[in-house]
């Protein structure tokens, strides 16, 4: 992924500085920085080399490089032993070691401790999650919830387990929650779309087409909400429980997201122009969902 | 003709060497030591401060609850009340049941709080004062240096202090606002020495000081509970994604006439 491959030490805690700030993962990037330029230089970090460490271990454990992340891991205890930091990375440690029931162990320890460590409670779904016990990641994320009602990771989070056990309603409360939170990202409002889609019926249609027009309206970029807008509102329109009224109005707007995303494709040259509608009408003919 | 003569005489004003050697530059010395020893004595003096997990939760909810308020309009009615009626419901919502006392901590009584805001002082005000007493004691009357540019006689007060001479030109800097330039300008360097988040830098620090002030107030979760519970149960729900698909195509055949321009609105949305 990175082109430079010779990079000044200067450069390289630049660029971790940047990460550290953005909370980008980077875990190739980092180690091999880490390698080539910053860990020979490690005394010249200053009091910034400790978080510098911090990054690397994570780095190390998340690319199984297993003597690195003991060696910083150690320096690390030693220069704070009682930090709540450092015993997370050791759980981390623990956990990629597979030693899952001493990491969950140690991790009720940190939070009877300390019970508003989020990042504990976090680490301890992410171990049950990795562990493929949903039922009990989705019950602890529930009640981490309870407590840490404005998170948005954990909602988003928990959106995705619903769904993965097929619990489209709760899922549908999940997003509806992020969409609370951030209501002007349109990502939020094309997912709680694509859940309400999935779970058809003509009310859920009907707000499927809102939440679509709604991410559209936010991003003309998304191809993805303008297709869900034309599968949804064309589902809606063969529903034969909804309003004559209704169905002449969205009759138009399937129409009209038609001659929308056929003009997307207009640049290329495999459909035709005047064929381009009829073509894109089968193909999502096949696509859509028997409601 | 007087603005030459002044002019002729802030020329002429020759400093001694001396000054620049036993005022000008210990003054920065000094400053930056100080700031260096104030960082390694917070890191000393720092605790952890202990929170509550049910201040962390009332303070969750009443986000959430605010969230609620403003950005309802997206949900549709039945999500709304649904959340609306966990926080406000009479018999089993959150802010009715959830019964916190009203706690007031009085500063005196909570030792932890008394210790708290003694370090506060110890590292923050007291060099401050102390320091800067000092320098001005020592180094009072001084006129150390000058700014290369000519500058307005609003300056004055700011770069002369302790010197109160009228013909004085604006440009020239006296040894107390040397200090406070120093302080106050540092802050770079100590990133460069100490890394960054040092707990040097005393604008920093001011600056905390007073947001800190508006945060730490003496929060009570009953009151609290009580506006939001009030806020929430006036607030009006509007579905404003309402025929939204229409107002879409009906506003798309304008739109499409600028497309390009429309696409780069919109991913700046995003």
């Amino acid at each position: 992924m990175m082109e430079r491959t010779v990079t000044s030490w200067q450069d390289a805690r630049e660029l971790f500085k940047k990460w550290r700030d953005e909370n980008e993962r980077r875990s190739e990037e980092v180690l091999e920085l880490w390698i080539s330029a910053l860990g020979p230089n490690v005394s010249k970090l200053g009091d910034e080399k400790w978080m510098v460490l911090e990054q690397v271990a994570t780095a190390a454990l998340d690319l199984h490089n297993m003597p690195l992340a003991d060696d910083t891991l150690l320096e690390l205890k030693g220069r704070f032993p009682k930090s709540e930091r450092v015993k997370l990375l050791q759980v981390c440690r623990l956990q990629a070691l597979n030693r899952h029931d001493e990491a969950l162990k140690g991790l009720d320890n940190m939070i009877a401790r300390d019970p508003t460590n989020s990042a504990a409670y976090k680490r301890k779904i992410s171990i049950l999650k990795g562990q493929g016990r949903m039922v009990e990641a989705i019950k602890e994320l529930a009640d981490y919830l309870t407590k840490f009602m404005s998170d948005q990771e954990g909602w988003s989070e928990l959106c995705d387990l619903y769904l993965g056990e097929g619990d489209y309603a709760k899922a549908v409360f999940c997003a509806e929650e992020l969409i609370l939170h951030t209501p002007h990202n349109f990502f939020v409002h094309q997912r709680l779309a694509d859940i309400r889609y999935t779970m058809g019926g003509l009310d859920n249609l009907k707000l499927a087409v809102a939440y679509y027009s709604q991410a559209y309206t936010l991003n003309n970029a998304s191809l993805r909400a303008l297709c869900g807008l034309f599968l949804a509102s064309s589902n809606l329109c063969s529903n034969p429980r909804l309003p004559a009224a209704d169905k002449k109005e969205l009759t138009k707007v399937v129409g009209w997201t038609a001659k929308e995303i056929s003009k997307r494709y207009s640049g290329s040259s495999l459909l035709e122009e005047a064929k381009q509608v009829d073509m894109l009408e089968n193909v999502f003919g096949n696509l859509q969902i028997q409601a | 003709m007087l603005f030459k003569i002044r002019a002729a005489m802030a020329d002429d004003l020759v400093l001694d060497p001396d000054i620049r050697s036993w005022v000008f530059v210990p003054i920065i010395i000094i400053t930056f030591l100080v700031g260096i020893v104030r960082h390694y004595i917070s890191i000393l003096l720092s605790s952890q401060k202990k929170v509550e997990i049910l201040q962390v939760q009332d303070s969750q909810a009443m986000i959430r609850a605010r969230a609620l308020r403003e950005n309802g309009k997206y949900l549709p009615e039945q999500s709304y009340q649904m959340r609306r009626y966990f926080f406000n419901d009479d018999d089993t919502g959150y802010f009715k049941t959830q019964k916190r006392q009203a706690q007031q901590p009085n500063p005196m009584s909570d030792p932890n709080m008394m210790t708290e805001m003694l370090k506060g002082n110890v590292t923050n005000v007291l060099p401050m004062i102390l320091i800067g007493g000092w320098i001005n004691w020592t180094f009072s009357g001084f006129v150390t240096s000058k700014v290369p540019f000519p500058l307005t006689l609003r300056f004055k007060p700011m770069l002369q202090r302790g010197i109160e001479l009228q013909s004085l030109d604006a440009s020239w800097v006296s040894s107390a606002s040397w200090y406070f330039l120093n302080v106050f300008g540092l802050r770079s360097i100590y990133t460069l020495v100490l890394g960054e988040n040092n707990a040097a830098d005393q604008s920093r620090v001011m600056q905390e000081q007073m947001s800190g002030a508006a945060m730490a107030m003496p929060q009570d979760p009953k009151a609290a509970f009580k506006a939001e519970w009030e806020a929430l149960e006036v607030a009006k729900h509007k579905w404003v994604l309402k025929n939204l698909e229409q107002k879409l195509i009906g506003g798309g055949s304008k739109v499409n006439n600028g497309d390009s321009s429309n696409n780069g609105g919109g991913s700046k949305n995003s």
